[in-house]
């Protein structure tokens, strides 16, 4: 579904990883290792096409329905909870927020103004895309960064329910919560299964 | 064919280039220069009627000729750039900035010390001189834009877009001045009432036209070599 | 639809510009003798000052916001096209910031007796210029980007200057009764074009930005 051949990011003249080579097909975990600076984030965007590599070829098959989530939290303060939701989920209605919030246990009122909501209440209303609508290529950057356990695990199931699915699901995360089909490590760069 | 195109693809053939020809470039410059402001300076008739001060049109005027073409050979190089990612693109760029500023500025000096005498004001809202005006701010703004960037690929290619859009943006400039200002009072003093220009002026000021014009180029040259050893490694 | 949206809950980012164009109109009167005839002479080159003051500061911050908070990235990852956000932004910003300050300006206008056999052209012409020095100011704010504004002014500069020549032509002609139909299509046909061309190019940069 998608390829990689030979992929070398770098700025200026500090080369963050060079010569990568993989594929993700549908169905498949793949997990980006790496310590803090090895690029993890940038080749999540150089795949989801945010950014162009320096050199290499990356190649996906059709146009896939593809979704990328950042450590930043596009939730405007200046909306309420509802409008917030409604703007992430254009297809999504009022019923579909309740539901949404009573899943992931999300206490709060749609006429509140998101900026009264914590870090991690806000990712939860973030995710609720990955939630109403299904993709074909994920890529999440540290989805479960700042959630409590057990939304975590309510992610978690939502994320192998995809990967049944047939979603290809690209991930960096810190926590050892996902065991991935395909394992990238940016500071050895060896790619193992 | 192909020998010739190649520094323009592989930065080391770019450089080994840039060393062959600099010497001669900048020694046959400031030759023909001295030459030429040597014959200007010393032999040329006195102008009727502005005196010694017209010799510094000698200065001014292959200042102003090059401010312009030198936008000009930045645009075709940002195009290159973005259209066939040559490498060099950039570096052509941005050394040709520095030195079409400096020499948009110095036509703009020279022009303002030379109104002093003809014009009995260095600074008129004239046409040409606004437009010129506007070009250095054109100059320096491509400038800050490209050394605000940390990421150098990044910043070359925006500075490339704006270089672009400058390049629709200069007709429109003069354009528009000179509409501007046509309909005020039209400039006390002519440039176009003494256009003819006597052969004893005309030789020496072509002279040092193509002189400044190689001194420049040599300056460009070695701007982009400076700019090229900082930046990658050979 | 969504732009319209955002920028009508900002509401600093909408009523400021059009506040600080009320106030400079409301301040130059009181600063010199009303009975002097430099109110009518100098109204016009007050005018295209606090137009183009206001065209920035409407401008400033407009991609800041969706930059910094990620919702570009998510934007393109989904492939949506930045240029239809861009433009959607822009006619956010002129319906509720341009319209309302040729409105603004007209007034004012009519009350310091300057200009006008033409009330109409006037509002047409004010709001084309706006809308051209909103689109450049728009595009050194994409420049600009989490930079600081100096850098988008000093940027744009040079392309902001035709359009200012253009308005005093404007504003000349429309004193003297000299407004022809021509020189409106000539406007609206500039405005449209530096939009498009504008909004294009502040696509481009936001991109490039985000890599």
């Amino acid at each position: 579904m998608i390829a990689i051949k030979n992929l070398t990011y770098s700025i200026n003249k500090n080369t963050l990883f060079s010569g990568l080579t993989f594929e993700g097909a549908s169905g498949n975990i793949l997990q980006i290792l790496g310590s803090n600076g090895s690029g993890k984030t940038t080749l999540l965007k150089i795949l989801s096409g945010i950014t162009e590599p320096t050199k290499g070829d990356l190649e996906i098959i059709g146009s896939p329905k593809k979704l990328f989530l950042g450590h930043k939290i596009p939730i405007k303060d200046y909306f309420t909870n509802l409008q917030n939701f409604l703007s992430l989920n254009p297809d999504a209605s009022e019923s579909n927020f309740n539901q949404y919030c009573e899943q992931v246990n999300l206490s709060t009122s749609k006429t509140l103004l998101s900026s009264a909501l914590s870090f991690g209440q806000k990712k939860k209303l973030l995710l609720s895309k990955i939630f109403l609508s299904s993709y074909d290529i994920l890529f999440l950057d540290e989805p479960f960064v700042g959630l409590d356990r057990e939304t975590i695990g309510i992610i978690k199931d939502r994320i192998l329910e995809m990967k049944v699915n047939g979603t290809t699901i690209f991930l960096t995360s810190h926590q050892e919560v996902l065991d991935g089909d395909v394992v990238i490590n940016l500071d050895s760069g060896l790619i193992t299964k | 064919m192909k020998n010739l195109l190649l520094p323009l693809i592989s930065i080391k053939e770019y450089i080994s280039l840039n060393h062959k020809i600099y010497p001669y470039a900048m020694i046959l410059g400031i030759a023909l220069v001295l030459v030429g402001w040597g014959m200007g300076l010393f032999f040329a008739p006195i102008d009727a009627v502005q005196g010694h001060s017209y010799r510094i049109i000698y200065l001014h005027v292959p200042m102003a000729i090059y401010s312009q073409l030198i936008y000009w050979f930045m645009a075709i190089w940002s195009f290159c750039f973005l259209v066939w990612k040559i490498k060099i693109g950039p570096y052509m760029t941005i050394s040709a900035a520095y030195v079409g500023c400096m020499v948009t500025f110095l036509a703009l000096f020279s022009g303002s010390v030379w109104g002093i005498p003809t014009w009995g004001t260095w600074w008129q809202w004239d046409a040409r001189i606004t437009s010129t005006f506007i070009l250095l701010i054109m100059y320096i703004a491509l400038l800050t834009i490209n050394s605000s960037f940390q990421n150098i690929n990044k910043a070359d290619q925006i500075t490339a877009w704006v270089v672009l859009v400058g390049v629709i943006n200069i007709p429109i400039i003069k354009k528009s001045v000179d509409w501007w200002s046509t309909l005020h009072q039209p400039a006390s003093i002519s440039l176009s009432s003494e256009s003819s220009i006597d052969s004893s002026m005309l030789i020496p000021l072509s002279i040092s036209i193509v002189g400044v014009g190689l001194f420049l180029f040599a300056l460009g040259l070695k701007v982009s070599r400076l700019m090229i050893l900082k930046r990658e490694e050979i | 639809m969504n732009e319209f949206k955002k920028l009508f809950q900002k509401t600093r980012n909408w009523l400021g510009p059009i506040l600080i164009f009320t106030m400079v109109m409301i301040a130059f009167p009181l600063s010199l003798n009303i009975y002097s005839s430099e109110l009518v002479s100098s109204f016009e080159s007050i005018l295209v000052i606090s137009l183009l003051m206001t065209a920035f500061i409407s401008t400033e911050g407009i991609f800041n916001e969706d930059y910094s908070d990620g919702t570009f990235e998510m934007y393109i990852s989904e492939d949506g096209s930045m240029f239809q956000l861009v433009l959607e932004k822009f006619c956010a910003n002129f319906l509720m910031v341009s319209l309302p300050i040729a409105l603004v300006g007209l007034s004012f206008a009519v009350a310091n007796g300057a200009i006008l056999e033409n009330y109409l052209s006037a509002l047409i012409g004010i709001f084309f210029v706006n809308t051209i020095l909103t689109s450049i100011f728009a595009f050194g704010s994409s420049i600009s980007l989490n930079k600081g504004a100096i850098l988008g002014i000093i940027s744009v500069l040079p392309f902001s200057m035709p359009a200012v020549i253009l308005f005093g032509r404007f504003l000349d002609n429309l004193s003297l009764d000299h407004i022809s139909l021509s020189f409106l299509q000539l406007l609206a046909g500039l405005s449209i074009i530096s939009f498009l061309i504008f909004a294009w190019l502040s696509s481009k940069i936001i991109k490039l930005h985000l890599e």
